[in-house]
């Protein structure tokens, strides 16, 4: 009779000198196939990485040309920035102050250009009497700008420039008008003084030198000078004796 | 010394993640560690008559555990992995058999064949070394056993009491329901037993007729 085998007995009886291991050649080549493997694979990596490094070193000196390339083209545009900037204001500048002197300017020139036929009598007057050579071109030059300033609107800005210069062109006029005041100044004087000798034969000869003098009588001499013309010392022009005759004839 | 220490005292997925990272003797660490089961389970499934094709296959395993290095991840032990990978081509390897005709020739004449472990044999040196021989004879008589085994009902065996794995761990190896695998199992032992019995009389039965 048999032996009955359970589970345990059979698979005790199968472990048992159940030791075969595979032949060493097998495992030698495994292992060799194993450390290969890492080996070629660190290899690579070392190519890799030594790749890397040449690939690394490249773009650096690309970098650093372009850098340069670069700051050669930045410098140029700066440069040109630059001279556009220094350049550029004298072509902007300029064109608001014309503007504006146009703007400002003309309506002060309009009316004195208007009143320039009004005073050009005047001027006449006074370049006849000038004493002082500098004054009469001054006063020229301004009578002609202001004359030329109707016909030159738009050119406001060359009736200006006399004033830029520092001249004023309403002095002449005044001066105009101080002037007999200036030649009475003396015969003035002389009356303060109570003089009146000399004040009556220093305005019959101022009178005899310029008749024209008689309208210009300031009031102070108004009363010498009526003297004079009773006594007969001066003679009035005929205009002025007729205009005084119908004041008087009024009175 | 101490690199030897760690690398012993380390786990099989350590390692193998270590192997990955171009540690040679992690490699070599888990390869001593899983060289001996893995080939007596190889050996077991293809039998003694094909020793040469076990070792081939062997290799094949370990070569397939170095190319997919950088791809192994942790999902599960190291053991089933590569113990799927072994089935995997023992299965790729039983259909070729099966393809030739050749495996049911080796099942067919497995029962015929007069190697050293047939019973004929062994009863002859019963004389001198009884009892030694005797548990000679069951243990070639078991493994002869074993290689006849159908292969389902093989490699769930082998991979129970050979490799040493759990039932569930020889349901993922092998991906069958868990009642297969015990089915599977069951008959094993069931068809083991018939077997060892069937030789086990024949050799009584051939000592008697010597006697």
């Amino acid at each position: 009779m048999s032996k009955q085998f359970s589970d345990d007995d059979l698979i005790k009886l199968y472990q048992q000198n159940n030791d075969a291991m595979p032949p060493k050649h097998i495992d030698d080549a495994i292992l060799a196939r194993a450390a290969d493997v890492v080996n070629g694979e660190n290899k690579i990596f070392d190519k890799k990485v030594s790749g890397n490094k040449d690939l690394e070193s490249k773009a650096r000196a690309q970098k650093a040309t372009k850098t340069s390339n670069r700051w050669w083209q930045y410098s140029g545009l700066a440069a040109a920035i630059v001279a556009v900037a220094v350049l550029a204001p004298w072509q902007y500048y300029q064109d608001p102050i014309l503007v504006s002197v146009e703007s400002a300017e003309v309506p002060a020139a309009m009316p004195k250009a208007k009143q320039a036929p009004e005073s050009a009598p005047q001027i006449e007057r006074v370049e006849i009497l000038a004493e002082d050579e500098q004054m009469e071109r001054i006063e020229v030059t301004g009578a002609r700008l202001e004359r030329a300033a109707p016909e030159q609107k738009a050119r406001a800005v060359q009736a200006v420039s006399p004033v830029m210069y520092g001249i004023n062109l309403s002095e002449p006029n005044n001066e105009l008008s101080a002037k007999p005041n200036g030649m009475f100044k003396e015969i003035l004087a002389k009356l303060e003084n109570k003089d009146e000798a000399g004040a009556q034969s220093a305005l019959i000869k101022l009178l005899k030198e310029k008749p024209e003098y008689h309208d210009d009588i300031p009031e102070p001499l108004e009363d010498l000078y009526q003297a004079l013309v009773k006594n007969g010392k001066i003679e009035r022009p005929d205009t002025l004796s007729k205009s005084d005759d119908k004041l008087k004839d009024k009175n | 010394m101490t690199q030897i220490a760690q690398l012993q005292s380390d786990t099989d997925e350590a390692l193998m993640l270590s192997y990955g990272k171009g540690c040679q003797a992690a490699f070599a660490e888990l390869y001593g560690r899983h060289k001996g089961p893995i080939y007596r389970y190889v050996c077991r499934q293809l039998g003694a008559k094909h020793q040469a094709k076990a070792q081939e296959l062997f290799q094949e395993i370990w070569l397939r555990v170095i190319d997919n290095r950088a791809s192994y991840t942790v999902e599960a032990k190291f053991s089933t992995w590569l113990y799927r990978i072994a089935h995997n081509l023992l299965i790729d390897e039983h259909r070729k058999h099966t393809a030739r005709g050749e495996h049911l020739a080796l099942v067919d004449e497995a029962p015929n064949n007069n190697d050293s472990a047939s019973p004929e044999v062994l009863s002859s040196n019963q004389d001198n070394q009884e009892s030694e021989l005797h548990n000679d004879f069951l243990q070639r008589a078991i493994k002869h056993c074993v290689e006849l085994l159908v292969p389902q009902q093989r490699d769930a065996f082998l991979l129970r009491h050979e490799a040493g794995f759990s039932a569930s761990q020889v349901c993922e190896i092998v991906e069958a329901k868990p009642e297969t695998v015990k089915t599977r199992l069951r008959y094993a032992m069931s068809q083991l037993r018939d077997c060892l019995h069937s030789k086990v009389d024949a050799s009584e039965t051939g000592g008697a007729r010597q006697a």
